[in-house]
């Protein structure tokens, strides 16, 4: 297994046959502090990863030869790794097939060089912070009635009607669904989200939660589901089981 | 007048064709008749005559007789009532009043009528009290059955013909016409109804997702030529749509990796305010795009329907809207559940408030229920509205309008509005716009409930 130790440099294997998006994000990630690894196949990949300690793939949907999804499914298989795919298809329903085959994340083309670094980032802190791998895949869970679906992304109320959320709101419940009955500090849970990298306006994570709680909430003004812990954070109350 | 006829004749096949039937079966039976009633008249000559008379007489005898046996006015008027259903002609009338042994003149016109006078007096030695001969087609004799009443025959060969043409035929022509009305309504229905599904599916052509296969009818030949052309057609349609839906994806996908390209060597460029606008540029391109896809798979895709919580569907939107800088609120209940495509409703109503952005300070998203299960999202802006006469043009593909007026020179391909109008035509809803005082804009947005598949809400359970 290979992990990155909190103060080690994390060694990124970027996939990608594009010769200079390839070279001008190996740059951009050296000078972010990742070791970086090029592959410009599924082939070059596999060698990469058998032969070096790797702690993210940053994955091209289009690839020449095997595509992107067939990589990460074949990948998904036999390890962990967290993996972030770099797609042009920017569709709802495509993020929903990369991340039902396993993909962790996703950013579609042409992306902006911060919010790449700051959603590997996240993966790292994502996959150090829950102990186990972020590309472990996360089942379906129900708590009071309600059930999230991770891989779909997808929320659904006690009587089965489907709850909408943004994405940041839908991974902060996730993550308060993992870690039930933890008090989580709002700097948890920041990097928990992402870290938030969407946009030119940081929301905090005090609005996000009470955008949940108005979602989900029976009553938004009396929360019993998140519960706000004086000076620490908040809490997530009811028990999760998974489906 | 011809103009009239025009408007009185049926509008559908069916109706024109039976009713050419019912007008030429008519005008067959109309004729017939007459050619026969011509015949008869002409076949009056004089042995004709004596048998018709006698026959006459000996009826008159028969009856006359039997009158006078009946031993009351009851019996009288049974008798009379018998009659009167085999369709004689008599009547009783009081003998006063009268004129007694008036004698019409035995002219050509009143052969007849002597003649069976005649017969009376000889064969069955009756004595006519009376005789009228108003015209030819009302000969009358009248033979007295006791003191008071008498009876009354009308002779006239008319009479009995007139009654076997105009009863008898009229009942069998309504007989024979209904019958064919109905028969002829089936089989013109049998032989047309190919048409109304030709009819059918060139409406639904391109509106519902499973009418890929051929359209596959009976009938005549022309009607199976139709039908095959309509086949052909859809299919060279279909096949023009797919080549575009090919052409702009590809488009859209290739195109994203040198613009990839581009906005890495961008983002090192050192002179700020060049960097800036270039990436402004970048992200201008990339966002139409991203349209330009979501117009394509409009069309193509097909999201299921499930159960939709609307509010937070809509402040979802608005908090996307929010994190970016833009002031878009949600107005309208805590709770509502919908049934429908949540994606596509998503997607109709973010490009409204996206429009909405481009153009005002502020957009407000309202949501109200309606009648029968259809809701109403309506979005307001305080921009400068849109000119009356661009109004009905703004949901035509790739229409932009004073695009000049956008904040932020963000510009897309003008398709927002079509793919909105799109998603809530396909929800079996409408879309309008309405300029607001004294300035800004609103667009009210119906979305009618949709089918659900039975096993919908377990699809993801499962």
């Amino acid at each position: 297994m290979s992990f990155v130790s909190s103060n080690g440099l994390a060694h990124v294997l970027i996939v990608e046959d594009d010769a200079v998006i390839h070279r001008m994000l190996t740059e951009t990630l050296s000078e972010h502090g990742f070791v970086v690894t090029g592959a410009i196949s599924g082939a070059e990949m596999d060698r990469a990863i058998a032969g070096e300690a790797i702690d993210l793939v940053v994955l091209d949907v289009m690839l020449p030869g095997e595509d992107g999804f067939s990589i990460c499914g074949r990948l998904r298989q036999s390890s962990n790794l967290p993996i972030l795919m770099l797609t042009a298809l920017g569709q709802e329903i495509d993020r929903v097939v990369g991340l039902e085959i396993g993909a962790d994340d996703y950013v579609t083309k042409p992306f902006n060089s911060r919010e790449l670094v700051a959603r590997i980032r996240a993966l790292l802190r994502r996959a150090r912070f829950s102990g186990v791998s972020a590309g472990k895949r996360l089942g379906p869970l129900r708590f009071a009635g309600w059930r999230i679906f991770p891989a779909e992304r997808r929320l659904l109320s006690p009587e089965g009607v489907q709850v909408t959320t943004t994405s940041a709101e839908f991974d902060m419940l996730l993550a308060f669904c993992q870690h039930a009955g933890e008090v989580l500090s709002r700097e948890q849970l920041l990097d928990l989200t992402h870290g938030g990298a969407a946009g030119p306006v940081e929301r905090s994570v005090d609005v996000h939660v009470s955008r949940i709680r108005q979602k989900i909430e029976p009553d938004p003004r009396d929360p019993s589901f998140i519960k706000t812990v004086r000076l620490g954070g908040y809490i997530f109350t009811p028990e999760v089981e998974a489906l | 007048m011809i103009s009239f006829l025009r408007g009185l004749a049926p509008r559908t096949i069916a109706g024109q064709i039976t009713g050419l039937l019912v007008i030429s079966i008519l005008l067959g039976v109309g004729l017939a008749s007459a050619v026969l009633l011509h015949l008869l008249n002409q076949g009056q000559n004089e042995v004709s005559r004596e048998i018709f008379a006698a026959g006459r007489a000996a009826h008159i005898a028969t009856i006359a007789r039997e009158a006078q046996a009946a031993h009351s006015p009851e019996q009288l008027s049974d008798l009379l009532a018998r009659l009167r259903l085999d369709r004689m002609a008599v009547s009783l009338i009081p003998v006063d009043g009268l004129r007694l042994k008036e004698r019409a003149e035995a002219t050509p016109e009143r052969r007849l009528i002597s003649a069976v006078e005649n017969d009376l007096r000889e064969d069955w030695k009756l004595e006519p009290l009376a005789s009228f001969s108003q015209s030819a087609k009302r000969e009358e004799i009248i033979v007295a059955i006791n003191d008071r009443d008498a009876l009354k025959f009308d002779i006239s060969p008319h009479g009995a013909l007139h009654n076997l043409l105009f009863v008898e035929a009229i009942g069998a022509l309504s007989i024979i016409t209904l019958s064919i009305l109905l028969l002829s309504a089936y089989a013109v229905r049998w032989i047309i109804s190919p048409l109304s599904s030709i009819a059918s599916a060139a409406h639904s052509f391109g509106r519902n997702e499973g009418d890929e296969e051929d359209l596959r009818v009976g009938g005549p030949r022309e009607m199976r030529e139709a039908v095959q052309a309509l086949n052909d057609m859809r299919k060279r349609v279909r096949t023009l749509v797919r080549e575009r839906t090919l052409m702009l994806t590809a488009i859209g996908h290739d195109l994203r990796t040198p613009l990839t390209r581009l906005r890495l060597r961008t983002e090192r460029v050192t002179e700020e305010s060049v960097r800036a606008a270039m990436l402004q540029d970048i992200v201008t391109i990339s966002d139409m795009l991203g349209e330009t896809l979501a117009y394509v798979r409009g069309a193509s895709q097909q999201e299921p329907v499930s159960l939709v919580d609307l509010p937070s569907l809509l402040e979802t939107i608005a908090a996307q809207f929010l994190d970016v800088g833009y002031e878009v609120s949600y107005r309208g209940p805590d709770r509502f559940t919908f049934v429908g495509r949540a994606q596509s409703i998503g997607r109709a109503v973010t490009n409204i408030v996206e429009n909405a952005t481009k153009f005002g300070v502020h957009a407000e998203i309202t949501l109200r229920g309606l009648e029968e299960g259809v809701i109403e999202v309506e979005v307001n802006d305080d921009g400068p509205g849109v000119p009356t006469s661009f109004l009905n043009r703004v949901f035509e593909p790739f229409f932009k309008g004073d695009s000049a007026r956008a904040q932020g020179g963000r510009v897309g391909f003008g398709l927002g509005l079509s793919i909105a109008r799109d998603i809530v035509e396909r929800h079996g809803g409408a879309i309008a716009l309405r300029n607001r005082e004294p300035h800004g804009l609103s667009v009210r947005m119906t979305f009618g409930p949709q089918p659900m598949a039975a096993d919908a809400t377990l699809t993801f359970a499962a």
